[in-house]
């Protein structure tokens, strides 16, 4: 390792792992930073899905050949692994009633491995000559003199190194160590944490093998606070042929212990019986802040990319996005001293959540906290037998789940007044109110 | 506090959390420094599997940092 570098990358995540082999190709010394031994190594909860709606997050990603084309920022990501079809995005019920989005011809989400997809760019980014150093966090960053300071520890030593480089790129998580450090942090707002467990399953005895399953409602959990996840993804070692195991996770707020959730879930939940034979392949685990996003990601020569600088997450899909368009901005300012700006505008005009709005509207989406079981139950067996339009997201199937309970809400002013009132007043909720719910 | 290593499934999530940065990342599993923690229980509550534990260095701080904090509704302590 050198005291001196072109770039220095912090995090090898896919945003990270992206910035890394694009300037590494285009002749930069760079240098990537990871807290990890294994850097592929995923044991972070992460739902791995490729969202193929358009437009999500700006772009619209495709599958050609195996591998993930992003068709408008143009470039082509290298996948050796499976991919899962999913054609329908359920939201269940503690009775059992769904309310279902579907897309049978395209499909409504593509869970695949992110184990194999970093697998196959960290060896790209060592063919392009990209330094790397494993166990290894980075700590600060700093403006000075026109280019960088990054301080880094290693694991296995109580003091910090010093790394001079002309553009650093925190690329280091929801949890972002360097981004707290910058005085863009304190322009965001923070409405919680939530803490998830998960689970990998093998030999579940389950109906939904083609659905994204979200348990809405208060009688999943042992504590009625927190919401349970299910989707069918393959192993990283997974063959052409094999069964799918199913990874179920359950997010709850701080406070409240997602993994005791979790085993209550599976052992005495409403659907207990799915899950009497299984066996546990894997465990992962992690949090999420809720902070606003960070409009303007760049401060001085200090570029954040990925999760680090976004409200919960980009998607896999959306940091090897906004990766590549930050590694190609960093470019152009080396170049002409005028780049940044092209990154930072992308980022505003496609992540949704930097849109005012977007987030409460998002976040009346994930479930439907201020109404009882009971009436949750009445709602979706009026919903049960309809399969609506949508995709797997979290900016668009908002829209439609509220739309289809809005297409029965005579009924239920009819049948239920007071269920009704608590619909609309939903639709009202703050982000707070529903992260703390 | 002190991680189980055999709990922890190596997440990091606790590493960027620690305000005293006295988590470290070692085997792909977290390891806390117990000459800088300061038992403040930021890891352990927001440990997705549970495997953070106090190793009780300091009880009585350790006790009114807990969300279950004994002492939360009794007005006459200070």
């Amino acid at each position: 390792m050198k005291d001196i570098y072109d770039i220095v990358v912090v995090g090898a995540g896919p945003a990270g792992l992206m910035v890394a082999k694009e300037m590494a190709a285009a002749g930069q010394d760079v240098l990537l930073v990871d807290i990890k031994k294994d850097i592929p190594l995923i044991n972070r909860s992460c739902c791995t899905m490729l969202i193929n709606e358009p437009n999500t997050h700006g772009e619209t990603v495709h599958i050609v050949d195996n591998n993930l084309h992003f068709e408008k920022t143009g470039f082509t990501v290298k996948y050796s692994g499976q991919f899962v079809k999913l054609v329908k995005s359920s939201r269940l019920s503690p009775g059992g009633y769904k309310l279902t989005m579907a897309n049978e011809k395209e499909g409504v989400a593509h869970p695949y491995t992110k184990e194999v997809i970093l697998r196959d760019l960290l060896q790209e980014a060592v063919q392009n000559g990209v330094d790397i150093l494993t166990e290894t966090a980075g700590i600060k960053a700093e403006n000075i003199n026109g280019g960088v300071k990054v301080y880094l520890r290693s694991s296995h030593s109580r003091f910090l190194k010093e790394v001079r480089c002309k553009i650093a790129f925190a690329a280091d998580g929801v949890n972002s160590q360097i981004t707290r450090g910058l005085k863009l942090a304190k322009q965001r707002k923070y409405f919680g944490s939530y803490r998830v467990a998960s689970y990998f399953l093998d030999e579940v005895d389950y109906p939904y093998w083609d659905s994204w399953i979200t348990c809405v409602g208060k009688g999943h959990t042992q504590l009625g606070r927190g919401q349970i996840y299910m989707v069918p993804k393959y192993l990283p070692n997974a063959k052409p042929g094999d069964k799918p195991i199913l990874d179920v996770f359950c997010g709850s707020p701080i406070g409240v212990p997602s993994k005791q959730s979790l085993d209550w879930c599976l052992q005495e939940g409403p659907f207990n019986e799915w899950f009497h034979n299984a066996k546990i392949v894997h465990k992962a685990a992690c949090v999420l802040n809720f902070y606003t996003c960070i409009m303007n990601p760049v401060e001085g020569n200090i570029v954040v990319v990925g999760d680090a600088a976004s409200f919960i997450e980009t998607y896999c899909q959306s940091a090897l996005v906004y990766g590549y368009r930050a590694a190609q901005a960093a470019l152009k300012q080396l170049d002409t001293g005028k780049g940044y700006e092209d990154y930072s505008t992308f980022w505003r005009e496609s992540f949704e959540y930097c849109w005012p709005g977007e987030i409460e509207k998002a976040l009346q989406g994930f479930g439907l906290h201020m109404i009882s079981d009971e009436e949750l139950d009445y709602i979706f067996s009026l919903t049960d037998k309809e399969e609506y339009f949508g995709y797997v997201s979290e900016n668009t199937a908002p829209r439609v789940m509220k739309e289809a309970i809005m297409s029965h809400i005579d009924q239920i002013k009819k049948e239920r007044p007071e269920t009704a009132k608590t619909i609309e007043k939903h639709w009202q909720s703050s982000a707070e109110d529903i992260v703390q719910a | 506090m002190v991680v189980d290593r055999e709990e922890c499934v190596g997440c990091g999530a606790c590493v960027n959390l620690c305000p005293r940065l006295a988590i470290r990342f070692i085997d792909n599993k977290s390891y806390i420094d117990q000459v800088s923690c300061i038992e403040c229980g930021t890891c352990r509550e927001s440990c997705g599997v549970e495997a953070i534990y106090a190793g009780c260095r300091f009880p009585d701080i350790v006790l009114l940092n807990f969300a279950n904090n004994p002492y939360a509704d009794d007005t006459t302590t200070i």
